[in-house]
Parts: structure tokens; sequence; C-alpha cells
């Protein structure tokens, strides 16, 4: 019952997190390799202002907004970039934010990581047991899928469905198409550090290995597996994906080579896909 | 000090500039963004450590060898993936994604067969030479003799070969080429081939001074991408004064500050790069066949 409530809290950020990747990847056509990075963001924030005192909610939003500064900055420029550069830019920053994790060790504890989180507690219920973990996880992530689905159908997440369907298209009918991608980016990059900040209250314990380039390029396989552009496909691709450890393990696999097959599946599926079916399982963008 | 951070940095450029210099051909010609070109450097330098310690081959045939077997992962990926891709005029967001899902698949099936810890090629300490202050070891002469020796073979090759001058013909504007009648499908190839050959040639000689083990690729692709981009494509001369920079710096960095900060300083000068001149230092203004692509 542990593991499936570990199982559902993990199935909870990652929906949130591939979904994130999704409206840029999807809808505003930029890959970005920086995920990672802004999830580790968000964690780091929740870690560090939760040891100092704070609930776990506001050190989210808090981390949030970093996560959006840094983008902000980081797109400002990037986004004028062809689409090679762009994912050249995202992979960039997550280098350099992965030196800082590691390094920056007034700040984060460099590789030792972040012990010691204290186990938040959201409306008087202390969320000391993984089954009440994972009810919190459940409804933040309905919560954020929420709102997403409700900007997406605002006149903004029209425009860059249009934009994802035919860019000059959007742009002859006056659509401002960069500015449409950065506020697509800056959002993003929001909303993927608001599971950093949960799974920083969950593992109650931070390194820089879970926010690295590895990180990233999972995200992007849920995303690419599921489906991009299509609401439910990232949330598919990630339940998917995490379940595959399991199938592996089912299968016989033994542990040790586990992690290596379950990388080169990650990598045959993006080849595979993309080679015949490019819109992923469900989704309905095909990169063009 | 100074003259043995500029020395350090010049036989480090010189490697990363045969894994730039590869990585540009093959990114100005086939417009692919080509991520597993980090999995050729992989797969040159066990290519090498299968030949040392496994077939007992002496080192210069395994910095013959890994060059080749490099090119032969090159040309089953441009085969079997990027040119059914292209036929299918897939995008390059498509293309580029898939070249990424290759690097993570190769990788891995490297670490599966091998396991993922460091892996010796010649055991042993290099001879060390001290020319007056400053010191050298012998696989440092031999890494910077043979890697200049490649770039300038490869610098003759497309600059003074009728093989040179298509793969320029088809950078410059593959439409046209192909009016003129030239094989686009087949230079791709050749470049393919070619540019990956760099990738394990660096990658041995890299190898055997410090071994090697299946995450070396991502490291090697970074600095040759960066190296490119600070550069730009229009020449080969390009990437290889990015490699100039870089490796400058990181010797510098490494002596200055510590080596775990040199990656995280590296990016930052090419994400500054990417910001004030995404077209490269060496760029002139109002390149036209860069606009449309």
């Amino acid at each position: 019952m542990t593991y499936v409530s570990h199982l559902l809290v993990l199935i909870s950020l990652y929906a949130m997190l591939a979904q994130s990747l999704n409206l840029v990847l999807g809808y505003a056509g930029v890959v970005s390799l920086a995920h990672g990075a802004f999830f580790g963001i968000g964690a780091y924030t929740a870690a560090l202002l939760t040891i100092a005192g704070w609930s776990l909610l506001p050190a989210a939003l808090v981390g949030m907004g970093l996560a959006s500064l840094l983008s902000f900055g980081l797109s400002l420029p990037a986004l004028r970039l062809r689409g090679d550069y762009v994912v050249l830019c995202t992979l960039g920053v997550q280098i350099v934010a992965s030196g800082v994790f590691e390094n920056w060790t007034g700040l984060t504890r460099g590789p030792a990581g972040i012990g010691g989180i204290p186990a938040p507690s959201v409306l008087g219920i202390h969320l000391s047991t993984t089954a009440r973990y994972a009810v919190f996880a459940i409804a933040v992530s309905a919560a954020a899928l929420f709102v997403l689905w409700f900007v997406m159908s605002l006149p903004f997440g029209r425009s860059l469905k249009a934009l994802r369907d035919d860019d000059i298209a959007a742009q002859a009918i006056g659509k401002d198409t960069t500015r449409l991608r950065l506020h697509a980016f800056v959002i993003s990059a929001a909303m993927a550090a608001l599971p950093g900040a949960l799974f920083a209250g969950y593992a109650r314990y931070v390194d820089p290995t879970s926010f690295t380039l590895g990180q990233s390029i999972f995200v992007l396989s849920c995303v690419i597996v599921g489906g991009a552009g299509r609401f439910l496909g990232p949330v598919l691709g990630a339940a998917g994906l995490l379940a595959l450890p399991e199938v592996l393990n089912l299968a016989g696999v033994s542990s040790a080579a586990a992690a290596y097959v379950q990388q080169i599946a990650y990598g045959l599926s993006i080849v595979v896909l993309m080679r015949w079916r490019p819109q992923g399982l469900v989704g309905q963008y095909k990169y063009v | 000090m100074l003259m043995q951070i500029v020395v350090n940095g010049l036989i480090e450029s010189s490697l990363s500039a045969v894994t730039a210099t590869g990585f540009a051909l093959i990114y100005s010609t086939t417009r692919v963004f080509h991520i597993a070109h980090g999995a050729a450097y992989v797969l040159g330098s066990y290519a090498g450590y299968f030949a040392l310690q496994y077939l007992g081959l002496p080192a210069a045939v395994a910095v013959v060898l890994a060059p080749l077997a490099a090119a032969l992962f090159g040309v089953v990926v441009e085969r079997a993936v990027y040119r059914p891709m292209m036929l299918r005029r897939s995008s390059d967001l498509v293309l580029l994604l898939s070249s990424l899902g290759v690097y993570i698949m190769t990788i891995n099936l490297v670490a599966l067969i091998f396991g993922s810890e460091n892996k010796t090629l010649v055991p042993g300490q290099s001879d060390i030479l001290e020319l007056g202050a400053l010191i050298v070891t012998r696989v440092q002469l031999l890494q910077f003799a043979v890697s200049l020796m490649a770039l300038a073979l490869l610098m003759a090759l497309v600059t003074r070969t009728s093989l040179g001058l298509t793969i320029r013909a088809v950078r410059d504007s593959p439409v046209l080429a192909s009016v003129t009648g030239t094989d686009g499908a087949g230079v791709r190839l050749a470049v393919v081939a070619i540019g990956s050959g760099l990738a394990g040639l660096a990658a041995v000689l890299t190898a055997i001074d410090v071994g090697t083990d299946p995450n070396v690729g991502l490291p090697a692709f970074l600095s040759a991408t960066a190296a490119t981009v600070i550069g730009g494509t229009r020449t080969l001369l390009g990437p290889l004064c990015g490699a100039l920079v870089i490796g400058i710096t990181r010797s510098a960095v490494s002596w200055s500050l510590t080596d775990r900060w040199v990656d995280a300083v590296v990016f930052s000068v090419l994400v500054l790069t990417l910001v004030f001149r995404p077209e490269g230092i060496l760029a002139r203004a109002g390149r036209v066949e860069e606009a449309g692509a």
C-alpha cells in the first residue's frame, strides 16, 4: 500500500512536470532541456525556506517566482534564435544550474544535499505518511492541471494552439508569436517549480542528482511518448514511463541492468515514435 | 605559470577542435543537430579500449580503428534514422529529438555491455617531458600532433579536393547542388562518416590519457557545440577558433577556481554568445543562406 501511494505521489508530480514541458513543447513548439533545472529551483527553494520555518505552499510560490524570473531572463533573447539554438541555450542553462546545485556549497550544501526538511502540514493536517502525502499531491496536481486547462481555454491558450498548428498563419492574423512563446515559457517554468517544491516536501531531502540533464531528458521522453500538444498525452506518458521499471522487474531483468535497459527503452521509443508516429501515442502535434 | 595554462589550453583545444570540426561539418551540411555525435565519441573510445585490452593490438592500430568504428556508427545512423526521416520531410525538431534518442540508446547499450566504471586503455603514467619551465607528457604531445595532422588533412580535403567542393556546395545550398546533379545523399553520408570519424579520433586520443566511461560523450559533445556556436559554421576555422576560446577558458578556470566550475563557466560563455552574437564571433554581417534556415 505504501508502495502504491509512493507511485501515486511520483505520478502526480511528473504529471505536472510533463504538462509544464508540454506547454512549451506541444503548444509553443520550443524544446526545453532546462526543465530539470526549473524543477530543481522549486525543490531547493522549498527545502531552504521550509527549514527556515516557512510552510510548504508559500515556499513553493517563491520557488515558482524564481523559476519564472530565470526563464523570463533566458527567453527574452533566446526565443529570437533558431530552433536548434534555443535547445542549445536551454541545455546551457541546465548545465550551469547543475553546476550551481553541485558547487555553491554555501547555499545548496553541494553533493551532500540538504536533509532534515520538515514534513509539511496543510490545513492543520500533518502529512507524515506516504498515503496522506499522496492525497495531497494528487489534489495539488489536479488543481494545477485544472488551472492550466482553464488557461488553455482562454484566448491566450487558443492563440498558442494556433501557433502550434501554423506559426505563419498565426502571425498573419496578428498574433505576436514571440510574445506568446515568452509567456508560455514563463508559465511553464513556474509550473515546473511547483512539483519541485512538492518533491522536496515528500523526499525531505534534496541533492543535485535529482535535477540533472537526465531528469530533463526523462521529462522530455514522457511528453514525447504520451504525445505533445494534447492535454492528456504527457500525463499518460509520465504514468507509463514511471511504471516501466515495474514492468522490467516483472519481466525478470536484474536490477543492475534494469536502469540501462530502461534508458535504452526511452531512447528507442523516442526514435521509433519520431520515425512512425511523431505525434506520440495520443497527441496531435507533429513538430512541423 | 601563464605559459603552462596556455600550453595546457592549447593541447585541450586541439582535441576538442577535432570533435568540434566533426560536429560543425555534419551540422552545417546535413542541418541535423547531431546529438548522437556524443555517442560516436563514446563508441570511438570503447573501440580503442576493445582493441587494446581485448585484442591486445598496439596503440597505433587502436588510434586507427577507433575513428573507423565511429565512422561506421555515423553511417548506420545516417542511413537508418536520418535519411528515412529526411525523405518523409520530417522537421528539424523531429531529427533533433531522434538524434537525442539514438544518443541515449547507444550510451546505455555501451554501459550495459561494458559497465559504467572508468576503463583504462593504457595502464601507467605517461613519461613527463620538461621543456624549460613547461611540463608536458608524452601522451599530450601525441594528442597535439595527431590532432593537428587530422585538422590539416580535413582542411585540405574540404578546400582542395572535388569531394570538398561538393560538400561546400551542399552546405551552402542543398537545392542548388541537387539541381546541378550533385548526389546530395552521398555527400551527406560522406560528411557524417568523416565527422563521426573525427569524434572517434579525439575520443581515443583522450581515452589513452585518462581512460573512458559511457558518460564521456556528453561533455565532449557540449564542448563541440559550444565551439561551433562560438566560432560559427561559415568556415571550418570557426569551430577551430571556438575550441581555442573554450580550451583556454577551461584551462584558466580550472587553474584559478576549481575543476568543478569549468562546465558552468563554459556554458555561461555559450549562452552569452547565443544571446549577443548568435551567428558566432567570426561571422560577417548579412549572410544570405542562413536567413531562411
